[in-house]
């Protein structure tokens, strides 16, 4: 059997590594964009709206009066 | 007086030659750096052991691609699971299945882009098939084999070796698994010469966050597209891609857990036994292995310069705040997951750890896997 030319042989299959790859990244890129990261559910929402309730109700039991106007999160 | 005369002339010990002995020292060898240097133990011990059993004469514990049995002969052990495991092609898509089980492919889908990069470093492969057809004098088939080491992926090399060049089999799954635990000596200094401190210091914004639904899509998108393209890659691809999406589905958990667990630990155990096993010293001491090391070497290390160097070429159209650290490219060659390891220490080192790429350089590494497993395939289309 003649044997291939190699040179043609990995030049194609380079080209087709380079080529395939390309194509699944823009396809990755369109499949990203089709089905985002949503943005935190409602219930998260609500859940923080209680929180800020239960905090300004602890403030005031212990410092009647006083008015929260932040809070901070530190994790 | 006969009979002892007769079981000595029977015996392993006269029929003792120096290649066994070399092979005992070659095999040692492996199993010292598995233990002593941790040098992808649970593949070298095995390969080491294996190739122990294959020299030891008479005792028939060897596995060779051109075994065949007489009518009414038992099939040696080891050769059984040669013909059942490598001949059939069964073993090395088994152990890309617990590798998709294994794999989390979030960094790559999270920056896309970053599969140009697997792409890329899969320059070594070809270099090398070609140093190793015309420099060499391998054939096509061998020297592609050959090549493939560059991908840094060793069931992707057994698989291509069993098609193309069964005779070469322990030979570059030797050098393949030798090169990828010395991925922290060969990548550094090539990331030295081809980077500078500034794109060292690149410091890449977080990668944006995946749905859920993407992640889950993911494996079947890429199976489909790459088995249409290049049905040959699709036994690798499609195993890979099959773990990964029992790992992403969430209601899979008993598989994933088997597929990245007890299968591939089982699979690793005959694969590595059986390539020691292809390790006869009457084969593997020639000159043609001490090429196929060299030619490794060459594979691994154009392999990590395309995958930087590509990532250099990128940044020429990138604007300012999106451009990408060109060390993460050296990740492109798989070696999942020491290759990422290795560029967020250098990076790191290099910025007194001002600059820390480790997630972002998981992406080039992840996609390497795909790579590698597309041009194996290309491979086959083009030479079987």
């Amino acid at each position: 059997m003649e044997e291939p030319n190699l040179f043609l042989v990995c030049l194609n299959a380079f080209a087709a590594v380079l080529g395939l790859l390309w194509v699944l990244a823009l396809a990755l890129r369109g499949l990203i964009e089709l089905f985002p990261e949503k943005p935190p559910a409602p219930t998260e929402a609500a859940a923080d709206a209680a929180l800020a309730v239960a905090i300004a109700s602890a403030a005031n039991a212990v410092v009647p009066g006083a008015r929260v106007t932040r809070i901070e999160e530190i994790r | 007086m006969d009979t002892l005369l007769e079981l000595i002339a029977q015996s392993g010990f006269h029929n003792l030659g120096w290649r066994n002995l070399v092979m005992f020292f070659v095999a040692g060898l492996l199993v010292y750096l598995a233990v002593k240097k941790n040098y992808e133990p649970l593949l070298l011990i095995p390969i080491g052991f294996g190739a122990m059993l294959a020299n030891l004469p008479a005792a028939m514990l060897d596995a060779s691609s051109g075994y065949h049995a007489e009518p009414g002969q038992t099939v040696p052990l080891l050769q059984l699971i040669y013909n059942m495991g490598i001949k059939t092609q069964l073993l090395p898509p088994v152990i890309f299945l617990g590798v998709g089980a294994l794999t989390d492919f979030r960094p790559l889908l999270s920056r896309p882009v970053t599969l140009m990069l697997g792409a890329a470093a899969q320059l070594g492969i070809f270099v090398a098939a070609l140093g190793a057809f015309y420099l060499f004098g391998f054939t096509a088939e061998e020297a592609a084999s050959i090549g493939i080491i560059g991908g840094a992926d060793g069931p992707t090399s057994i698989y291509l070796t069993a098609i193309l060049a069964p005779h070469l089999l322990g030979a570059v799954a030797v050098a393949a698994y030798s090169y990828m635990a010395l991925v922290p000596v060969i990548q550094p200094p090539i990331m030295r010469l081809l980077t500078t401190d500034a794109e060292r210091a690149i410091n890449m914004p977080q990668a944006r966050p995946v749905s859920q639904t993407a992640v889950i899509i993911f494996p079947i998108f890429i199976t489909v597209l790459t088995a249409l393209a290049i049905p040959s890659s699709a036994p690798l691809i499609g195993m890979l891609m099959f773990g990964n999406l029992l790992r992403e589905s969430g209601v899979t958990d008993r598989l994933s857990k088997t597929a990245g667990g007890a299968l591939i630990n089982i699979v690793t155990i005959f694969l590595g036994l059986v390539v020691g096993s292809t390790m006869q010293g009457d084969t593997f001491l020639s000159p043609q292995t001490l090429f196929i090391l060299i030619l490794g070497a060459v594979a691994f290390a154009f392999s990590t310069a395309g995958g930087v160097l590509f990532a250099k070429l990128l940044n020429l159209f990138l604007p300012e705040g999106k451009r990408i650290n060109p060390c993460i490219g050296a990740a492109g060659v798989s070696a999942v997951p020491m290759s990422a390891r290795v560029v967020q220490k250098f990076v790191s080192d290099h910025t007194e750890g001002r600059v820390n790429p480790l997630m972002a350089a998981m992406g080039p590494n992840v996609a390497g896997v795909i790579g590698s497993a597309v041009a194996a395939g290309m491979f086959l289309a083009l030479l079987r």
